[in-house]
């Protein structure tokens, strides 16, 4: 891995922030300005809308949030391990094994745990 | 944590119609729920109150842009109740496949709205195209595709053209068809199937308790249909079989009102066999000038539940005193608040659909 | 590479020819010494940047493209004849001309805002989304030669920005202050965390086989046998884990038009609109993309190699492989057109569980079972068809067990 070899994905990136910006800003030149009241309403099925929407939001998977934390590290362990895999003596292979079926009965209490407190 | 109230309604694409079901949510799961009916109110009972019965016939059609013919039906047979007269045999096996045919469109939008609630877009156009031959055999026969105005106070308006029972039978083979393939692209699919199976499930007593009829009812499990119990036209002289569900909740509601349009089908095939010929209005009747001062009440199975109108005649004009209109899903959107708590908000489309909300008839 | 030596030859042409056009006027001086040493230290930069560009309009083209065949395809399955715009002599009847009519027709719609949102935040969630959307491109090789880059970590890379567009749906979502939009932008984050885990877990089977990240490599490793045939099961749940990930039918729950009017993007319009939907398809071409590379063999074409004497001299020895590609990418699409036509919406906790009990526990076995292979059985790798066999049979007949057992209920 060679900085030359990420030059392009730098680039990109910034034609990627460009484009959107850039784009954005040519149709000042074209579109319509014409301001109204009821256009800068909250849509909400054509009624007045009660409260606002900035709220604290019930989010009802906590639990599988917090899980998720611990799997998504442990997929790109996995994956780097996957990389590697052929070049590992059976020992590694197979404490790898260990360690997922660890994480499986995490999982498994985590799940009841969650179906305990799902509303 | 915090709740917020939200409208699920009038301007919005699940709701069939204008009407606002306005919940209170925490996270996705409904709290509370009111509903807000009269968007869509025109008084068409006061209207009634102004009119002869010859001029209000044309706005029962108006009264449910899906299914309008049944009401025109429904209040035709009140007021033939009313001026004790009975419209001939032929007439009335005219009035039952026109009913019939009907309740398949209506059928029809319902499943198409019901399966679009969900997703599947498909399933929406297919049932539109299908209806299409219910509305080119109401062109056929009537000379309009939804606002029919077709029968009359001692009859029908007119006789069956020369070819529509052939062409009726071609459509009712092919409806045969279709019902089966919406048993394929619906029924038998993985998603309908967890979409609709336990949602807005409605148990027979609390059915019973909220006014539930038709195919609310019936797919609650009880098998009560007004064409059976209280057989007006000549649904006594027909075969049919009244499906029922089990636990009331949308698949249950599916699978009734499927059956249901298969049930029409073949009961437009047997009163297309069974007609007798003969005369489309009592000859010579002639509309009174003055209604009897008599009060009816005349019920009727529309494809949505059991609607009824009651009439009052004054005894000195031939404008009703008082007409009633009792419409099956104002009652049963009145009684979704009560079931719907619980549910997500991923399922206020469904259960709305269950309902086969049609505004034009609640509103009134 | 062909892409980059292609570019920077024309490239060169151009300014060779700028800088003799300049200097034949008579032109010459500090100031053209000048931006001739400028031109000559950022050259590489500038053909990189046109080569971005290029990608760039590729990918663009391929969403046009790819949005024509999801109207007319499903518009057929709907037994309809779908979009039929066209001026004459510019394909008539057949939409060709539709989507640039809805171009142009968003570029000119006003540009609205509710007061109450976040304006900043509102403004910037579609434009995060498209270039993230935008970036993946980079990491894609249509063949070997039409690459943007050819990165060590190219999978690896692909996988992080590509699962970087529920941040930006999340926050415009709520910067909207609309219920809807709100509730948009939550789900967007639960499908996230339901989905994300096993999409990742279903390449490491891949990467056993393949012994790289480098996508080339993974694509000259399937050179005998496509690894769909060795890994049907991470293919399934790639499949399923990627149809989440960008947002389709059956699970577009951010923007359930059902029952959220149009979820996370219901308050925008005009061209941010036209961002969500374009980043949409961007991101649906790059998920059939990189199922093409990983499972279908890339641009190695299907058919035996063969040569054809053409009547005009030279021989024809099929498609070039871009074509191939970008076939195969389009057919892998139609398969999500009709998974959109045949299905409908998922609920919200239905796709936690899907994605928690069923995808995670499948791709961990998939693993397994690729690992217990290496292991007892390593003899197989020289025998590609015997592999093929004793990987896909079990892992076909677990599936259809699964199945039959309505698990995956």
């Amino acid at each position: 891995m060679t900085q030359a070899d990420y030059l392009p994905v730098a680039i990109f990136a910034l034609v990627a922030l460009i484009f959107p910006f850039l784009a954005f800003f040519a149709t000042r030149f074209f579109r319509p300005e014409k301001p109204h009241a009821l256009k800068a309403q909250t849509y909400e099925c054509g009624e007045v809308p009660r409260g606002e929407a900035h709220i604290q939001f019930s989010f009802q998977y906590y639990i599988f949030a917090l899980i998720f934390v611990v799997f998504d590290s442990v997929s790109i362990f996995l994956l780097l391990w996957a990389l590697v895999l052929p070049g590992l003596d059976l020992a590694a292979k197979v404490s790898m094994f260990l360690f997922i079926l660890v994480l499986l009965a995490v999982l498994a209490h985590a799940l009841k745990k969650e179906e305990a407190l799902a509303i | 944590m915090t709740q917020m109230w939200l409208n699920m309604g009038p301007q919005h694409p699940a709701t069939h119609g204008l009407w606002d079901l306005f919940v209170r949510v925490d996270g996705e799961t409904i709290k509370e729920a009111q509903t807000k009916i009269g968007y869509l109110h025109r008084g068409v009972e006061k209207i009634a109150e102004n009119r002869t019965v010859e001029k209000f016939l044309p706005l029962n059609d108006r009264l449910c842009y899906v299914a309008n013919s049944s009401w025109t039906t429904l209040f035709v047979m009140g007021v033939e109740e009313l001026l004790e007269v009975t419209s001939p045999e032929r007439a009335q096996y005219i009035r039952v496949i026109v009913l019939e045919l009907q309740r398949i469109a209506s059928h029809l939008v319902w499943l198409g709205a019901y399966c679009s609630d969900m997703g599947l877009l498909t399933m929406i156009l297919w049932a539109w195209r299908d209806r299409e031959l219910m509305l080119d055999l109401f062109q056929f026969l009537t000379g309009a595709r939804i606002m029919h105005n077709f029968p009359r106070v001692g009859g029908v308006r007119n006789d069956l053209p020369p070819t529509f029972r052939e062409r009726a039978l071609k459509a009712m083979d092919y409806m045969d068809r279709m019902c089966d393939e919406y048993e394929l692209i619906c029924g038998r699919n993985e998603l309908f199937v967890m979409r609709t199976k336990g949602i807005g499930a409605l148990p027979l007593d609390r059915a019973i308790a909220l006014g539930a009829t038709g195919p609310m009812l019936r797919a609650s499990g009880l098998e009560r249909d007004v064409r059976k119990e209280d057989p007006y036209l000549v649904y006594d002289r027909l075969d049919f079989k009244v499906p029922v569900g089990r636990n009331g909740d949308g698949w249950d509601r599916y699978t009734v009102r499927l059956e249901e349009t298969r049930q029409s089908v073949s009961l437009v095939r047997q009163c297309l066999q069974k007609m007798p010929e003969g005369d489309v209005m009592i000859p010579g009747f002639k509309m009174p000038k003055v209604l009897p001062a008599r009060a009816v009440y005349r019920r009727a199975e529309d494809p949505r539940g059991e609607g009824a109108v009651y009439i009052v005649g004054d005894g000195k004009t031939n404008r009703p005193y008082r007409l009633k209109i009792r419409s099956p899903t104002y009652i049963h959107l009145l009684g979704i608040p009560h079931y719907i708590v619980g549910a997500r908000v991923s399922d206020v489309p469904i259960i709305m659909g269950g309902a086969d909300p049609c505004m034009a008839e609640v509103d009134r | 590479m062909d892409l980059y030596s292609a570019v920077s030859g024309l490239v060169n042409w151009v300014v060779g020819g700028l800088f003799g056009l300049v200097e034949g006027l008579g032109l010459r001086g500090p100031v053209v010494v000048f931006l001739r040493d400028l031109y000559g230290s950022l050259e590489h930069a500038i053909i990189t940047a046109v080569v971005a560009i290029l990608v760039l309009v590729v990918g663009l083209l391929m969403v046009v493209l790819m949005l024509w065949i999801e109207r007319k395809l499903i518009g057929r399955l709907a037994d309809r004849r779908a979009t039929m715009l066209g001026i004459r002599g510019i394909g008539r009847g057949t939409g060709a001309i539709q989507l640039f009519a809805d171009a142009i027709k968003l570029f000119v719609k006003e540009d609205l805002a509710p007061k109450k949102a976040d304006r900043h935040v509102f403004a910037a969630g579609p434009s995060i989304l498209v270039a993230s959307s935008v970036l993946v491109l980079v990491a894609i090789p249509m063949s070997e030669g039409f690459a943007a880059s050819d990165l060590d970590g190219g999978l690896i890379f692909a996988m992080a920005v590509f699962g970087f567009a529920p941040f930006a749906v999340f926050l415009s979502g709520w910067s909207a202050n609309n219920k809807y939009t709100l509730i948009g932008g939550m789900r967007s984050a639960t499908q996230m965390i339901s989905c994300e885990i096993p999409f990742l877990l279903s390449l490491v089977g891949v990467v056993i086989l393949a012994g790289s990240f480098r996508l080339v490599d993974i694509v000259h490793m399937q050179g005998e046998l496509w690894f769909i045939v060795l890994q049907p099961i991470a293919f399934v749940v790639y499949f399923i884990a990627m149809i989440s990930e960008i947002e389709r039918i059956p699970f577009d729950l951010p923007e359930a038009e059902a029952e959220l009017v149009e979820g996370w993007q219901t308050e925008y319009s005009g061209l941010k609109f036209a961002f969500a939907m374009m980043s949409g398809y961007i991101r649906g071409y790059v998920g059939c993309a990189l199922g093409v590379l990983l499972f279908f063999g890339g641009w190695s074409s299907p058919v035996p190699a063969y040569s054809v004497a053409l009547p005009w001299g030279g021989e024809f020895s099929g498609p070039v492989p871009e074509l191939w590609f970008l076939m195969k990418v389009l057919l892998l699409f139609m398969v999500l057109v009709w998974v959109r036509a045949a299905l409908g919406r998922v609920r919200v906790d239905q796709i936690v569980n899907l994605g928690w009990k069923r995808l995670l526990p499948l791709a961990l076995f998939n693993i397994a079972l690729t690992v217990a292979f290496l292991i007892f059985a390593p003899e197989l790798e020289s025998d590609t068809l015997a592999m093929g066999v004793a990987f896909s049979v079990p892992s076909l007949f677990l599936v259809a067990m699964f199945w039959k057992w309505g698990w995956f209920r």
